[in-house]
């Protein structure tokens, strides 16, 4: 270790040890490029299925297929090329690693240097599980793949044109429709009762936190859990809802089976899991905002609507950004709580983007279909984010 | 010397006799294995399932079956799914009826007839309607086992329809004379007691009531057929009797669950469901009122079809010979006669082969639950599911304009032209 270090440490030009990085930096270069390049090469012919070795890519298959019924091991050769090609994205990252490491290695600091090394595991594993799924979506939304099939063929724009100009058009504009729908309802909700919350709590008496820790507490509860007990309270002849609405000689409505209500029985969990957190968050922020300006402000006469609004508001602002855009992007993506309460409907009144890509996925199987939609809604999803981050940098003040 | 010799010559016969039955079956297992058993089936199984692997295992020594609850039925295709993608496969897997035909067409499923051919199993003592779900279009093999079949029957308060003298409709023209017989109100015209409830969270539940009558789903000429004369004229139907108060279409989240609470409760006369929940009924209903099961009203072509549903066991086609072998053994095991008996006892599914249906366990079945018998009078009219692939959207798109009709008061005939106008866009897209 000590040899390696002093071979990379503080760069000094014009010196041997400069001289020895440069020459170990070509070596990761040229080793991470060949590595790179074989795992395109094995990409090409396995995942965009190139033609020219279609032959060779089958033998390897075969030899795998044959090794899984009959126990017969494959060759070398067999095996070498089934996992290359199996592992292709693997190889590519690992190629571009080394000539990332070559880089570093090049011309930073021996520190430096360290401090890539250590997130170097990171990086692969983002790469690999975070990264990599995003950018094989769209060669499989131009696919016929249905998760089972080991062929598949490129159909070319098929799968758009099916999206926007056939009859997935109007499952998608109802989707983020609802999906919208849903996550204004859920944004407006959390941060104003959060916010309201936050105010009313504002206080460190006993009473006031075991207040606090009650309702950030079904934040703690499994999200499925929760869903099935409001499905139960939820219920429409049998519900608790509807059976404390009829002691005020209300008629509730079959909430979750009645197209009007159903989302409102959805974001009713959605509310009561959120709150908790927006307030907590509010409240930290609040704890942070200087006793001073309160102070002076009540010595010019203001009232603790003027505080509220001229003080605790604006410097309220960038966490409300922050809780904006966090909840913002995880209501977009619901689905754990529309799977389990409504599974989309009814009518679809309830279908979310990721219930609809789920169900195209899992129940017609039509991954390439969903693959589609998933890549227009994370277009959709990333719009909205920047246009949000944009609009925000402008308006809001983060100098206390 | 002779005792030796005789020894000897009877210890080289059977040694004679092993090896030529081994031969006669490739598939025979002779070793030992331990061999994973992915289900789906709930905790209130798992006991039951506990002690037959175990039972398996005393009568197949050489086997050891691990029986893994993965989920429900849609998570337990998502987990194979995985499985098979990721090459680390169990032996034997449910899989439900819905997905079957997607499984066979991908390759993904053991082709069983090589099996059935060494183990001697005659292919037609399969219930003919399960058979045909266990049979892959393209090539006529089987790929899977029936394994827990359901359908839908009509449950009925049978303590009512003795007292009130009602008749449980067999033809579809009786329908009417028994809703408005059966269905009672209360003073201020609020329905007190449905004579029917329709099950309308399910494609299965309402497709042959259609079907049955001559509609076509998708017409040979691949259009869609369910804005027909013929089916706006049984949907007028119904809706007529739900306008009326006779009955009504269960639809939406927890529309099943409350449906069965009407029937325990005696708010509703007869209901349309699953067999398989005949053992549920039975303990919820207690003794406070008779019950009992008939199969659909007959259409007046006289056809009185309903559809298959639950599960069979496929051997994934990544399992190792070995695998596969005993994975097989175990399959057959627990889908025969007596296995599959068993489990209509614990459950109420129902045996999926013709031998089942007779013998002492059978009687003692019947005994126990008089219920089954009829249901198993009628198990040839239990019809395989469309397994074209896209079928599947196009009911549901149906499911969501019946809902619309029934329930939300959507006009009939507008509502199926809509409805016939999406099917056909999305058959114009495959």
């Amino acid at each position: 270790m000590s040899v390696f270090a002093n071979q990379i440490s503080p760069v000094k030009k014009g010196t041997g040890t400069e001289n020895g990085h440069k020459q170990l930096s070509v070596v990761f270069y040229v080793i991470g490029a060949l590595i790179a390049l074989y795992g395109v090469f094995c990409y090409l012919i396995g995942d965009l299925q190139w033609s020219a070795f279609a032959d060779r890519v089958a033998t390897y298959k075969n030899a795998y297929n044959r090794f899984l019924e009959t126990g017969k091991a494959m060759t070398f050769a067999e095996g070498f090329g089934y996992y290359t090609i199996k592992f292709s994205v693997v190889i590519i990252l690992l190629g571009l690693l080394l000539i990332l490491n070559g880089n570093m290695m090049h011309g930073q600091r021996w520190a430096r240097y360290k401090d890539f090394i250590c997130v170097m595991p990171a990086l692969f594993c983002l790469a690999l599980f975070v990264y990599y799924p995003l950018l094989d979506l769209v060669r499989i939304s131009f696919t016929n793949w249905n998760l089972l099939k080991e062929d598949y063929k490129f159909v070319g724009i098929k799968n758009y044109k099916w999206l926007f100009d056939g009859s997935g058009w109007k499952n998608l504009k109802n989707t983020l429709i609802v999906t919208l729908r849903y996550t204004f309802w859920e944004v407006l909700f959390s941060l104003a009762g959060g916010l309201l919350l936050a105010l009313l709590f504002n206080r460190m008496t006993r009473y006031f936190n075991a207040l606090r820790a009650l309702t950030f507490m079904p934040k703690y509860i499994a999200t499925a859990t929760s869903a099935i007990i409001f499905v139960w309270m939820l219920n429409g002849p049998h519900g608790f809802i509807n059976w404390v609405l009829s002691l005020f000689k209300i008629v509730g409505p079959d909430w979750l089976a009645d197209a009007k209500y159903a989302l409102s029985g959805v974001l009713m969990l959605t509310f009561w899991r959120s709150v908790g957190y927006a307030m907590m968050i509010y409240l930290s922020a609040m704890k942070g905002i200087p006793q001073d300006y309160y102070e002076a402000a009540s010595i010019d006469g203001a009232d603790g609507v003027h505080c509220f609004r001229f003080i605790t508001l604006p410097m309220l602002a960038p966490t409300t950004l922050f809780l904006l855009v966090t909840t913002f992007i995880s209501s977009m993506k619901v689905f754990q709580s529309v799977d389990v309460m409504t599974s989309g409907g009814p009518h679809d009144a309830t279908m979310v983007m990721v219930q609809w890509v789920y169900n195209l996925s899992f129940k017609d199987f039509r991954i390439d279909r969903a693959a589609s939609a998933s890549l227009v809604f994370f277009i959709i999803l990333l719009g909205f984010t920047v246009l949000t981050m944009r609009y925000s940098n402008k308006s809001v003040n983060y100098d206390q | 010397m002779k005792k030796l010799t005789a020894l000897f010559l009877a210890l080289l016969m059977v040694l004679t006799v092993s090896a030529a039955f081994a031969d006669e079956n490739p598939y025979a297992v002779t070793e030992p294995i331990t061999i994973e058993w992915w289900h789906s089936n709930e905790d209130q199984y798992t006991d039951f399932i506990q002690e037959l692997a175990a039972q398996f295992h005393e009568e197949y020594p050489l086997i050891t079956v691990e029986p893994v609850y993965i989920g429900s039925g849609t998570v337990l295709a998502e987990k194979l799914i995985a499985a098979i993608q990721g090459d680390a496969v169990p032996a034997v897997s449910q899989v439900n009826v819905s997905y079957l035909a997607e499984y066979f067409d991908s390759g993904v499923c053991t082709d069983l007839e090589p099996y059935f051919e060494a183990y001697g199993i005659d292919k037609n003592d399969f219930v003919v309607g399960y058979r045909k779900t266990a049979t892959r279009e393209a090539d006529g093999h089987m790929y899977s086992l029936p394994f827990l079949a359901s359908t839908q029957v009509i449950y009925y308060n049978k303590t009512v329809v003795k007292d009130e003298g009602l008749t449980i409709p067999t033809k579809w023209e009786d329908m009417d004379a028994f809703m408005k017989a059966a269905t009672k109100f209360n003073d201020d015209g609020t329905t007190a007691r449905w004579a029917f409830v329709f099950g309308g969270w399910g494609t299965n539940y309402f497709e042959t009531l259609f079907t049955n009558y001559g509609v076509e789903v998708i017409k040979e000429d691949g259009t869609c057929g369910l804005a027909d004369p013929i089916s706006i004229e049984i949907t007028n139907q119904i809706k007529e009797w739900i306008d009326a108060g006779y009955a009504y279409w269960a639809y939406g989240s927890g529309s099943s669950g409350n449906m069965r609470q009407h029937f325990w409760d005696g708010e509703a006369v007869c209901v349309t469901h699953t067999c398989s929940l005949i053992t549920t009924y039975r303990d919820k209903i207690a003794g406070a009122f008779e019950f009992d099961i008939a199969g659909f009203p007959a259409a007046p072509t006289g056809l009185a079809y309903t559809l298959l549903s639950g599960n069979h066991l496929v051997i994934p086609k990544k399992a190792s010979q070995a695998q596969k072998n005993a994975g097989f053994v175990f399959a057959n095991w627990v889908t025969s006669g007596e296995g599959s008996l068993r489990w209509a006892e614990v459950s109420g599914y129902m045996p999926g082969r013709y031998s089942a249906m007779q013998g002492e366990a059978y009687e003692a079945l019947i005994e126990k639950t008089p219920a089954y018998e009829g249901l198993f009078a009628n198990v040839d009219n239990i019809q395989p599911q469309d397994s074209r692939t896209y079928y599947a959207s196009c009911t549901n798109e149906w499911m969501k304009s019946l809902a619309l009709i029934f329930c939300e008061g959507a006009p009939v005939e507008e509502t199926l032209k809509e409805c016939a106008e999406t099917i056909n866009e999305i058959l114009e897209d495959l």
